[in-house]
């Protein structure tokens, strides 16, 4: 390594010490020679002395400050020109690689949003999964309710009916102007009646499978049912307001069982506004469009989407039904009219009704403002 | 007019055959399938009120048998089961039926209907 160092500086530092050797021989031999021409003019002299230095240092100058400048010079644009080339390359290289980065960012990004989408496909589905879970539960529960009132009534209308035969012997017997007696009886009789329309509700349970299915017009449907409950409110200050659409597709349902359900449904409606108000009635067909429930191409979906439906609406501006009684105004035997008000059983049969003709029936309701029960019907295309 | 009420319910026909004698019917009565069977033979009825479970012989057997033997007796059944309306009981040959709970008065009508 020392050697090398050595070398290294050895053969400049002789160069060097030939150039000054020449340059002082060169610059001796001019002035001998100067001396010998013996030129009179102090100018002419100076002349010919700077001439001859020139001449003498040109090669050398050339040589070796010149032509180093020229090739240092040049290998520096060289290198520039090599720096800039590279330098492009560099940057085309970047801006691939980026641009490879930019896609494979969007990628990954589509990819997020695919699984956000996923996820709330998920969460969709699980809800769906509930809310089928539930039906399940309840479409059950009304089977097992039917088999037992088949077997119940049969044994409760045998005493049943004692009681009213033994009612009506007490009338012959009980001289009539025995009033307190005669309203006694007359009470007990009504109880009877009580008990026995309790049995018939429990009977429409067991008869769901049973449906004489024609296609029917839901407006002419409705317009009975109407019929049937106006008598009820002629004294109640309560509104009907029917917002039927004409000309809607005709469905395949039991005629006799709608006309109960939508009966049900007035008076409901009905019995929630104690104060009065309106009942509005609406009809509409519709597209079934994204997958809901009950609405989709799974083996236990009723409709498919695209599916024409008809749609019935029963709204009231009644005292609405609690957030915490929602879920449960299908269930058997649930009620808040109290004893004597209601058995617990008409929205339940009402909703088993829908059920058996693969409808669905929904209800939305706001505390103090009403009710909107939605039944959703398989139209005739 | 000759009425032959059926039913096991041992108080319910008393009260029955009370009810529609003060309405002036006067009506024979039975408690099983097995003593209809042997009245329905020895006397011509008119109507013959049947109740579908009872021992020995059902009310639809006994109905079945009536109209069989093409006797003339009308028949009617009595019965808690609500299905039976639409179905059993036409299959079967009853000429009328009646839900339980029943009333006098619906069974007055009957009668009527008859010529009672």
């Amino acid at each position: 390594m020392k050697k090398m160092q050595i070398s290294n500086i050895v053969i400049p530092l002789r160069l060097f010490l030939f150039l000054l050797v020449s340059i002082f021989m060169a610059e001796f031999l001019i002035m001998l020679f100067l001396d010998y021409v013996r030129i009179p003019s102090k100018l002419a002299n100076s002349l010919l002395d700077s001439t001859l230095l020139v001449v003498i240092l040109y090669p050398i100058l050339y040589k070796f400050v010149f032509r180093n400048m020229m090739i240092t010079l040049k290998g520096r644009k060289y290198l520039n020109e090599r720096l800039s080339k590279i330098n492009e390359e560099l940057e085309a290289k970047i801006r691939v690689r980026t641009s490879n980065l930019v896609s494979t960012n969007q990628e990954l990004q589509e990819a997020i949003l695919g699984c956000r989408q996923t996820e709330t496909n998920l969460e969709k589905a699980y809800l769906q999964l509930k809310e089928t879970q539930n039906q399940l539960i309840q479409s059950e529960k009304l089977s097992a309710i039917g088999q037992l009132a088949s077997g119940v009534a049969h044994e409760v209308r045998n005493p049943l009916s004692i009681i009213l035969q033994g009612v009506e012997y007490l009338e012959i017997k009980i001289p009539p102007k025995e009033t307190p007696a005669r309203e006694a009886l007359s009470m007990i009789k009504d109880s009877v009646k009580r008990a026995d329309k309790i049995i018939s509700l429990l009977f429409d349970f067991s008869k769901a499978a049973r449906l004489n299915l024609m296609p029917e017009d839901i407006n002419s449907i409705l317009e009975s049912s109407i019929n049937l409950v106006e008598t009820k409110v002629k004294f109640m200050n309560i509104d009907i307001v029917k917002e039927t659409k004409k000309d809607i597709p005709k469905t395949m349902i039991d005629k006799n069982r709608m006309e109960q359900v939508f009966i049900n449904l007035l008076l409901n409606a009905i019995q929630a506004m104690p104060e009065g108000g309106k009942v509005i009635i609406r009809t509409y067909e519709k597209r079934l469009e994204a997958p809901a429930n009950r609405v989709g191409e799974r083996k236990e979906d009723y409709f498919k989407v695209g599916e024409k439906a008809v749609i019935v609406e029963i709204e009231d501006t009644g005292t609405g039904i609690p957030e915490e009684n929602l879920n449960k105004i299908f269930d058997p035997f649930f009620t808040t009219k109290g004893i004597g008000g209601g058995t617990g059983l008409g929205l339940s049969v009402s909703q088993s009704i829908i059920i058996m003709h693969k409808g669905l029936i929904d209800v939305t309701s706001q505390l103090g403002k009403g009710t909107r029960i939605t039944v959703t019907l398989h139209a005739i295309e | 007019m000759k009425i032959l009420i059926v039913d096991d319910e041992k108080n319910f026909v008393y009260f029955v055959k009370e009810n529609l004698a003060h309405r002036g019917y006067p009506v024979d009565v039975a408690y099983d399938g097995k003593e209809a069977l042997e009245l329905i033979q020895s006397k011509s009825y008119d109507l013959v009120f049947l109740d579908i479970n009872m021992p020995e012989l059902t009310g639809l057997e006994l109905a079945k048998y009536v109209k069989e033997n093409k006797i003339k007796s009308k028949v009617i059944i009595v019965t808690g089961y609500e299905e039976i309306k639409e179905s059993l009981a036409k299959v079967l040959g009853a000429d009328e039926y009646l839900t339980k709970p029943v009333a006098i008065a619906d069974i007055e009508k009957i009668i009527k209907k008859y010529g009672g």
